[in-house]
């Protein structure tokens, strides 16, 4: 029994919720925690990583409330070389690098592709167990004693300081066997569990960009836990690999962890630009312009984003040769996100939008994903980078890409597959609020944070001259609008979950293949191998004669 | 990891019959053609682990050269020689296991196996007699070195890049040796036949790769 | 029904065409001469830089047998082949530049890497700050800090 596809008008019955789902196929906490079904480990993933936001998100409260004044304002200077860390390592480590491709891949990933399940179920419980007990190690080393390293933890500093950073860095090893292993799934279950007919440019352009970011996961994390080790090694026995006193090397630290660390900001941005994709054409109801050209710029992202790497290092003294290779690399990296841009701007031109608060996301992104990209492209100029480096400049252009593009793809698929994943609609118009909220509350943030750096304020610097208060103080207020914003979605989407309107199949209208399955979806996705008689995002041809379209159940 | 050999019955040929297809896999083919294809993405992540200790080696050779090659010379060449011997030789019993396994003679690939565990297990005593020589001359990374016999700067450093390297790639041959181990019983259990031996299979890989470190520390540390 | 790509596969005839145990131990045979070429090529006088290259090409040879006929990668379907692969060119990839960057930095006092060469600051200006230079203070090449020219 299938809802009919509209927008517009709800049939007098109205949808009825699915009486057996994946949510209620076995209700007891075991069932939860030993499931092998990947859209039950997508919520487990969901509840880790809202968590990992949610602390992040109180961290970078406490930062702006200390820099609301010159001087010490509510904690002490140590506490703050604290909070940055703890923002830096809980943000990026228990949220932006596991939360797209986690909850929303693992979920959307196996049905897209008509498969029942990811390559390997018992692997992707073990991925979220690993993050979890990565999690917990790293929060724990943090709070007792915690580090003060920033989340990059530079040696020397971070081999010699007193902070208890061993467990730490422990954590973060662990959380990154979760990252190759959901990579690894990921990668085995695209090329060996599409149902027939979805060849390789038939996929969903999420799917490719799903792809794309396991094959960094996969390529690049493994150094990351090599550089913990070595790190937490030399500050245990004081080895001297990275001490220039004992012999070592610095700049090699930096080599080390930033060859992870940027392919990793693209492990970041590249699932929420799947997003994007699809999202966009559901609300333009339009064919993607240039499926091939986004889905091989995704590759491309991914490839040429292990060639930058060293753009970190530009004042830090690596070798002339080194800084102007990888600034001209860097650069490169622009040119297929513009490509990905002028794609996503074509489909919107001439398509039918309907402004729903996916959408308001949607434009948030796009504006805020050319502005952070520009000026990363001018922080790759190296002569500007010696202004630039280690200021509020590159802190707000890091936010921009994070929040501004990242964070607005996550909300962006959240509300979109809400209905989906539990089957229940959000009140739209509280979900248009937030978004401006958000919207206007990141500019106010991030905008004189641009302002503060190019005028020379540094970063992790815990007191301040008197002439940056004014705009110190903006930012912060723009931070207070933002957490409102994400408290305001906490509250809807958390009531939605037991009271919102019933969803049905298919409130978007959207051509996405996991809109054929029903809302929620029933643990085996597919009753029989489905047949997808459509090309991804097709809406043109849309049949009069609804059961001409391939149903999977 | 595949349900337990107990739920399976004996064949005819003298084997366990091959676990249920997941049921998310339309063939088995495609199954073990999958986890095949996990464990080599899982062995391209191993390369990348090694690769930054690798790279530390060149850096520090480029700035060290002569303690290097100093600290070379006192690396016990008839250990070194014989640990490159024993894991070779081990990955030929892995290979022939892995053979065995695919022709279900589960009896031969266990015997085979065992003589790569002990050949491994071989390795780590040799590994510990190094090492304990070493404490012995005082040839210990950073702050701990005290041997007087390497003149040039740098000799610390070359040790912190021998300790790492040698102890991480020691890691690895534990857990393969505990993979093995693994794979062995199962073979006692006569679980394998044609039709089902990737634990085999990939078990071996994982050992394979091990030696593949192996080959390349062998020469940049005792040799060079 | 089987799935559209086979990778990694290992069809049923391919497997007879994988090596038993009679070819297998004539690549372990191999490996063993190699191994005793690496070892007899150490002890010839040459330089260090070719004991080093001669050392790693012999290796290259070596982990080459091992992954295409131990590990099956010559049979194997080109998925593997290129995950393989790939993780060496990365690999390469953070060699190089990280090489590159060590080997056209400053040099440090206390290696042996000869000092850059001087470049008249005229031409190209180093960007140094007056009064400093890149050369190791105290050696005889090149002029030191007080040179009139340095820094621009």
């Amino acid at each position: 029994m299938t809802a009919p596809i509209t927008t517009t008008a709800v049939p007098p019955s109205g949808p009825v919720f699915p009486k057996k789902s994946y949510l209620n196929d076995g209700t007891s906490i075991r069932s939860w925690l030993l499931t092998h079904d990947h859209k039950r480990i997508a919520i487990l993933y969901l509840v880790g990583t809202l968590i990992g936001l949610f602390l992040g998100g109180i961290f970078a409260m406490v930062i702006r409330l200390e820099l609301l004044t010159p001087g010490p304002t509510i904690i002490e200077a140590l506490t703050y070389n604290r909070m940055f860390t703890l923002h830096g390592l809980v943000m990026i480590f228990m949220f932006m690098i596991p939360a797209i491709p986690g909850v929303f891949g693992n979920f959307f990933l196996p049905i897209m592709l008509g498969a029942k399940d990811v390559a390997f179920p018992k692997w992707n419980l073990t991925s979220w167990y690993v993050y979890m007990a990565g999690s917990i190690l790293m929060l724990w080393g943090l709070i007792t004693g915690g580090a003060d390293t920033g989340w990059t933890f530079y040696a020397p500093y971070s081999t010699t300081t007193t902070t208890n950073i061993a467990p730490v860095l422990l954590g973060v090893f662990i959380i990154g066997f979760s990252s190759i292993l959901t990579g690894l799934n990921f990668i085995v279950t695209i090329h060996t569990l599409r149902a027939p007919g979805v060849t390789w440019f038939k996929m969903p352009l999420f799917i490719w960009a799903i792809y794309a970011t396991s094959i960094i996961q996969v390529l690049a994390t493994p150094v990351l836990g090599l550089t913990t080790l070595l790190v937490a090694a030399e500050h245990t026995f004081g080895f001297g690999f990275f001490d220039p006193a004992k012999g070592g090397d610095p700049i090699l630290f930096q080599h080390l962890f930033w060859f992870y660390s940027h392919p990793a900001v693209y492990i970041m941005v590249l699932p929420a630009m799947g997003v994007v994709s699809e999202v966009i054409c559901a609300a333009a109801r339009k064919n993607i312009f240039g499926y091939k050209m986004i889905a091989m710029s995704s590759l491309g992202i991914a490839f040429v984003g292990f060639f930058a790497w060293g753009h970190h290092l530009f004042t830090s003294g690596q070798s002339a040769f080194d800084a102007g290779s990888f600034a001209a690399i860097s650069m490169l990296v622009g040119v297929f996100t513009a490509i990905k841009v002028f794609n996503w701007v074509g489909t919107l031109y001439k398509g039918a939008i309907s402004f729903t608060a996916p959408f308001a996301y949607i434009c948030g992104f796009l504006f805020f994903l050319v502005f952070g990209g520009m000026t990363g492209v001018a922080l790759a100029t190296v002569s500007l980078d010696v202004h630039w480096q280690d200021t509020y400049f590159v802190v707000a252009h890091f936010h921009f890409i994070m929040v501004g593009a990242v964070i607005m793809g996550f909300l962006a698929a959240l509300h979109y597959w809400f209905p989906k994943m539990f089957g229940r609609k959000y009140p739209e118009n509280w979900a248009l609020l937030a978004a401006g909220l958000i919207v206007l509350g990141f500019n106010a943030t991030f905008i004189p944070q641009f302002l503060l750096g190019n005028a020379g304020m540094p970063r992790r610097y815990y007191e301040y001259p008197d002439r940056f208060t004014s705009l110190n103080v903006a930012s912060t207020a723009g931070a207070s609008l933002l957490a409102f914003g994400f408290i305001i979605i906490a509250i809807y989407l958390a009531i939605s979950l037991f009271h919102g309107e019933v969803a049905g199949r298919n409130p978007w209208g959207s051509r996405g293949y996991e809109w054929d399955v029903p809302s929620p979806p029933p643990t085996e996705n597919f009753d029989k191998v489905p047949v997808f008689t459509r090309g991804p995002h097709e809406y043109q041809d849309i049949p009069e004669d609804l059961s001409k379209v391939g149903h999977a159940i | 990891m595949q349900s337990s050999a107990a739920a399976r019955k004996m064949t005819p040929e003298g084997w366990l019959e091959p676990p249920p297809l997941p049921h998310h896999y339309d063939t088995a083919e495609n199954h073990q053609a999958a986890l095949r294809f996990g464990m080599w993405l899982f062995l391209g992540t191993e390369v990348l682990l090694f690769a930054g200790i690798f790279l530390g080696y060149f850096v520090f050779r480029t700035y060290f050269p002569e303690a290097f090659e100093q600290a070379g010379r006192h690396l016990s060449l008839f250990w070194g020689t014989s640990n490159t011997l024993l894991l070779l030789t081990s990955s030929l019993t892995v290979a022939m296991a892995h053979y065995n396994a695919e022709h279900g003679k589960n009896r031969n690939a266990f015997w085979l196996l065992l003589v790569s565990i002990l050949m491994g297990a071989g390795f780590l005593c040799i590994k510990g007699i190094e090492y304990h020589d070493k404490f012995v001359e005082g040839a210990l990374p950073g702050r701990f070195f005290s041997f007087s016999e390497i003149t040039a700067p740098g000799g610390p450093v070359f040790y912190v890049v021998y300790f790492f390297s040698t102890g991480l790639h020691a890691l690895h041959v534990i857990v393969g040796m505990s993979l093995l181990t693994w794979v062995a019983i199962r073979c006692w259990r006569k679980e394998f036949s044609p039709q089902y031996y990737s634990p085999v299979e990939n078990a071996g890989l994982y050992w394979h790769l091990v030696d593949l470190v192996w080959i390349f520390l062998y020469p940049l540390l005792y040799l060079v | 029904m089987a799935s559209t790509v086979t990778t990694g596969g290992h069809a049923q005839d391919n497997a007879h065409k994988e090596w038993g145990p009679g070819k297998l131990f004539l690549n372990w045979c191999a490996l063993i001469v190699l191994t005793f070429t690496t070892f007899g090529v150490s002890q010839l006088p040459m330089p260090v830089n070719y004991h080093l290259a001669a050392a790693l090409c012999i290796s290259v040879l070596k982990v080459t047998l091992v992954v295409l006929f131990f590990m099956h990668l010559w049979w194997s379907d080109g998925v593997n082949r290129i995950v393989f692969v790939t993780s060496f060119l990365f690999l390469g990839v953070l060699m190089f530049f990280v090489m590159a960057d060590v080997g056209t930095r400053f040099t440090l006092s206390n290696s042996r890497i000869p000092p850059m060469p001087i470049v008249d600051q005229k031409v190209m200006p180093s960007g140094m700050p007056p009064g400093m230079s890149n050369v190791p203070q105290g050696t005889t090449a090149g002029p030191g800090p007080s040179s009139g020219e340095a820094g621009k």
